[in-house]
């Protein structure tokens, strides 16, 4: 008998030998002896959101929705220790609670913190790289039941965990840093398109915070701007429970997919109606209000790419002008937003942002867009062969074979921190074995120790206090 | 040679006259056929139910998976598109293990999967040495190293769209493999490409790498389902049943019921005629046949495929050696079930029909004037016409014999439980291992099977999972009742627990188990 489960999306399946939801790190480490015996493949499920086949396996789903508990508040260090199940939202509900704020999270609340950290998801802001940067400490158990307690960032082990893709063990709990809560000054500006490439410098170096909206059918941008302020907040201290413009938004947000792409000009409409919802700025608000103004997510496809920031402007140029062309030719691709996010580099081995400071580069497509395609190619293309791109883990991958491109050795030390982990590919599905690492078309890794080479980390310092690092010798 | 009343003979029985003669079973196999036929509605109707139930794993969804739990135990074999080493494992031990070659040269390989250089060589963990292009010295290199691996299934390809039922669609396919030890893989052999069509009739095959994403997985699932096509008409109806059934006729027809070779063979084929007439009438003839309705040919094409084979084979080339000889497989360096289990299964009833053949006739000549025997051969080759059954031109001596019965029950044995009971497990995961699909998966938005249909495929193969009996238990036929075939019948019993202790010894270093060929999930003979 085969479990069947299907992503938010419903654009992946699998038919898996068994769906397990341990609520504890003992059950756990229980629960990996029976698919070991067995030689059963391993993959760990968090809220499934993801548009790529990270999940997917025929074997056992280890689901950390049991996964759930707060499991420590250290207010005098600003450090919340959670399991892995938890959703942003109850992580945020805590810190808001105690006078916390989270940084680099999604500005979806019903994702999983696991499910952040181990795709190298992000928010936006000049002082934070991604969700799992701010990991100083996590507890990961192996695929031989090892449990590893880690509670001092910048080892390899750390690097290679804080954007994982699930494939080193279960990363049960994680100790995040976080920071006072704080207030932000909203701003908001409304630009023409052809202006963005040229203000993004300025924009990049007045604000903290940065996210640009475009819907291509439109001829403005949207900036949303932000930057710390003393000031007290004009609205509710956080936004977590939805309120009735969110439950509205998500009533909508399963209404459009299956109208927008028939009826012309509606995707327009809806794009509009977006950066309506983002509001119009111009006051003080609490940091959660500003960060997760979104409750609830529509039918959409999105796939993404970080590029240095310095390749911003050319790139929104290049993208800009590109959708236009289509557009004149009665073509829509990309026909709900073109969203970008700005953070500094990551220290992480495989994170799209990983040593150098990124412009998050999305297009979102209403799901069922069969023009989509057309242009999906050449988006990863482009990114990667002008721009120096890499795509985020989490959204959609046209040409997966490509996607491990431009982390050049620090690929090889992920694999080789895997290796030592899971030297039989149990937590491997064929996605992430076959055409993302193609590890059944690479030499056989022989392990060396050798020294760490430098890597700019953004100043996280991520020196390795692990001792010998590993390294791939083929 | 007479003249074969069918274009689909011999698999139907023209002189056989009354049930009685065609062998029927038991009442016990009945209900155990009703029971299996139960069990496929039921788990059929929880697959429906189950698609209609929201929440991946809310209560009711877990309880209509226990209780389709309790109808079909788990299978120790995954299902569902693979990794490429899955892939590749699958060519080897899959339900079709004769479509395997090793090419000799390059010409063996059909002309568009002879990769060029810069092609291959990242497949196998190398970088294109500079000037590398469309010279084809790496693969010529590994093709003389005999490294490559061809899996070429040409006998499905259809000429027009007639020959497949409408909506539905299978492909000749092409897969390359090489053997590459040296590659991080979990299994020694890697896909290379695969040839396939990207259109309908009469479009010339294109190649596909592992490089190309979406299409390389489109393109692996045409060929899982040209498996499925291949193992149902070329392994189940032509190699197995339509290749045992003029030997259990012209048991019946040309022996009397007391000789030798009728307490030998009969209990590998006392239902074989039975089941050989009702299959062909409820399976493969019209267009209602359970078969037909599980595949995607037309039932014409259908019986072409398997009849055309069955045409072409040779009882003697067959043989388990000579055939893995031809292929040149006998000595391939990889881990491939069907030599490696079948030779403990082979040489395990070559040792028994030994000893029961010794039995029988005392001296080849004793064997040579058996006039029955003679009979039996000439009917066998005449009116069921099978081809390449002798060496010479007579049936001489007892080694001969020997070889040939033993062939018969291993053809009725295992190769037949590999076809049926493989093929059933792989295809009763449903939706994950459909039997056809609805269109090219290559041609853009192509879905697959709905739940439905699925659903009735697992109601299909579920209700004919049913064994007659188990290899080596003999109970109540009349070989046991034959006191002198006593010891060579516990001698194989205990060969049969050594060689399922072996195989399941194997099946923990494989990639994936190949249980298929557990002598204890072996029937005697062709029992369903």
């Amino acid at each position: 008998m085969r479990h069947a489960w299907t992503n938010w999306l419903g654009n992946h399946q699998a038919h898996c030998a068994a769906i397990v939801a341990p609520t504890s790190t003992e059950q756990l480490v229980e629960i990996l002896d029976d698919p070991r015996r067995r030689g059963l493949p391993v993959r760990v499920l968090g809220g499934g959101h993801s548009w790529s086949p990270l999940v997917p396996t025929d074997g056992v789903l280890l689901s950390t929705a049991g996964l759930t508990r707060i499991r420590g508040v250290d207010r005098d260090r600003a450090r919340i220790t959670v399991e892995t199940g938890a959703t942003i939202g109850q992580l945020v509900e805590v810190a808001t609670r105690n006078g916390l704020s989270v940084r680099s999270p999604s500005m979806y609340l019903g994702l999983t913190v696991g499910g952040l950290v181990a795709t190298g998801s992000h928010g936006t802001g000049r002082e934070v790289a991604t969700f799992g940067d701010e990991v100083v400490g996590f507890e990961l158990v192996a695929a031989d039941g090892t449990v590893h307690q880690v509670d001092a960032p910048g080892s390899e082990l750390w690097r290679a965990v804080i954007t994982n893709l699930g494939v080193l063990g279960v990363v049960t709990a994680v100790t995040l840093q976080c920071e006072p809560l704080y207030n932000v000054h909203e701003s908001h500006a409304r630009v023409d398109v052809a202006d963005v490439a040229a203000l993004l410098p300025a924009v990049l170096a007045e604000y903290e915070f940065v996210s640009l909206f475009w819907h291509p059918m439109s001829r403005q941008a949207t900036f949303k701007l932000g930057n710390r302020s003393a000031l007290p907040a004009e609205t509710v201290v956080g936004r977590i429970e939805p309120t009735l413009r969110d439950r509205a938004n998500g009533w909508l947000g399963r209404l459009l997919p299956h109208v927008a792409t028939r009826v012309p000009g509606l995707a327009a409409i809806v794009g509009d109606a977006i950066d309506a919802g983002l509001g119009s700025g111009g006051r003080v608000v609490s940091e959660p209000y500003f960060s997760h103004y979104q409750q609830s997510y529509p039918k959409v496809i999105s796939s993404e790419f970080a590029i240095p920031i310095d390749a911003a402007p050319p790139a929104w140029s290049w993208l800009s002008q590109r959708l236009g062309q289509y557009a004149a030719a009665g073509v829509r691709p990309v026909d709900l937003v073109v969203h970008a996010r700005f953070g500094r580099a990551s220290a992480a081995l495989i994170a799209s942002s990983s040593g150098r400071a990124s412009c998050h580069l999305e297009v979102l497509s209403f799901a069922g867009n069969r023009q989509r395609e057309l242009f999906a190619g050449e988006f990863q293309a482009t990114m990667q062969d002008r721009f120096a791109g890499r795509p985020h883990w989490g959204k959609d991958i046209f040409d997966p074979w490509q996607a491990t491109r431009g982390y050049g050795e620090d690929l090889e030390r992920f694999l080789a921190v895997r290796h030592e982990l899971d030297p039989d590919q149990r937590l491997l599905n064929p996605f992430l074995r076959d055409e993302v690492f193609g590890l059944g078309r690479r030499l056989r890794p022989v392990i060396v120790a050798t020294e760490q080479p430098a890597n700019d980390d953004g100043g996280r310092g991520a020196a390795n206090d692990a001792g010998a690092t590993l390294r791939r010798v083929a | 040679m007479s003249q074969r009343p069918s274009p689909f003979a011999p698999y139907v029985v023209p002189d056989l006259r009354g049930l009685a003669q065609l062998g029927v079973p038991d009442g016990a196999w009945f209900a155990r056929l009703a029971g299996s036929q139960l069990r496929g509605h039921a788990v059929a109707w929880l697959r429906r139910v189950g698609e209609r139930v929201p929440g991946a794993d809310g209560p009711l969804r877990r309880l209509v998976a226990a209780l389709e739990h309790r109808l079909v135990p788990e299978d120790e074999v995954a299902a569902g598109p693979a990794g490429d080493a899955e892939f590749a494992w699958r060519r080897i031990a899959g339900v079709d293990p004769f479509a395997v070659v090793r090419p000799a040269t390059l010409d063996e390989i059909p002309a568009p999967l002879r990769l060029s250089d810069a092609v291959l060589l990242p497949l196998v963990g190398r970088t294109s040495a500079p000037g590398a292009g469309a010279g084809t010295d790496e693969l010529a290199a590994r093709v003389a190293a005999g490294d490559i691996y061809l899996v070429d299934r040409r006998e499905l390809a259809w000429r027009t769209p007639a020959d497949l039922q409408p909506g539905r669609f299978v492909a000749a396919t092409a897969v390359l493999l090489c053997h590459a030890p040296e590659l991080d893989s979990r299994h020694s052999l890697v896909p290379l490409a695969i040839a396939a069509p990207r259109g309908s009739a009469g479009a010339p095959p294109e190649v596909f790498t592992p490089h190309v994403g979406a299409a390389w997985r489109a393109a692996k699932r045409m060929v899982e389902v040209a498996d499925v096509h291949a193992a149902e008409l070329t392994v189940h109806l032509a190699r197995a049943h339509m290749m045992t059934v003029p030997f259990a006729v012209a048991l019946r027809r040309s022996l009397p019921p007391q000789h030798p070779l009728v307490r030998i063979l009969g209990p590998h084929l006392r239902f074989d005629p039975f089941l050989a007439t009702m299959a062909f009438h409820q399976g493969v003839a019209g267009r209602t046949g359970a078969l037909v309705r599980s595949l995607a040919g037309a039932p014409r094409w259908s019986q072409d495929v398997a009849r055309t084979l069955h045409d072409r084979l040779s009882f003697r080339d067959q043989q388990l050696e000579r055939d893995l000889v031809r292929r040149r497989m006998a000595d391939a360096p990889i881990d491939y079930p069907w030599r490696d289990d079948g030779r403990l299964l082979h040489a395990a009833i070559a040792h028994l029909v030994a000893e029961l053949v010794d039995d029988a006739y005392a001296s080849d000549a004793a064997l040579a004037r058996d006039p029955h025997l003679r009979a039996f051969v000439d009917d066998v080759i005449d009116r069921g016409g099978i081809r390449g059954l002798l060496a010479g031109t007579r049936l001489q001596t007892r080694d001969e014999l020997v070889e040939i019965a033993t062939q018969v029950l291993f053809v009725a044995g295992p190769l037949h439980a590999l076809a049926h009971y493989g093929t059933a497990r792989r295809l009763r995961h449903g939706a994950a291992e459909p039997a056809w699909l609805p269109g090219n998966p290559l041609a853009p938005g192509t879905a697959g099977p709905d739940a439905r249909t699925t659903a009735a495929q697992v109601q299909r193969v579920l209700g004919t999972d049913i064994r007659g009996d188990r290899l080596g238990d003999f109970t109540g036929t009349a070989l046991a009742e034959h006191p002198a075939s006593a010891p060579a019948l516990a001698a194989f019993a205990r060969e049969l627990i050594a060689i399922e202790a072996e195989i399941q010894r194997r099946n923990h270093a494989r990639p994936c188990p190949a249980p298929d060929l557990l002598p204890s999930r072996i029937p005697n003979g062709i029992t369903v």
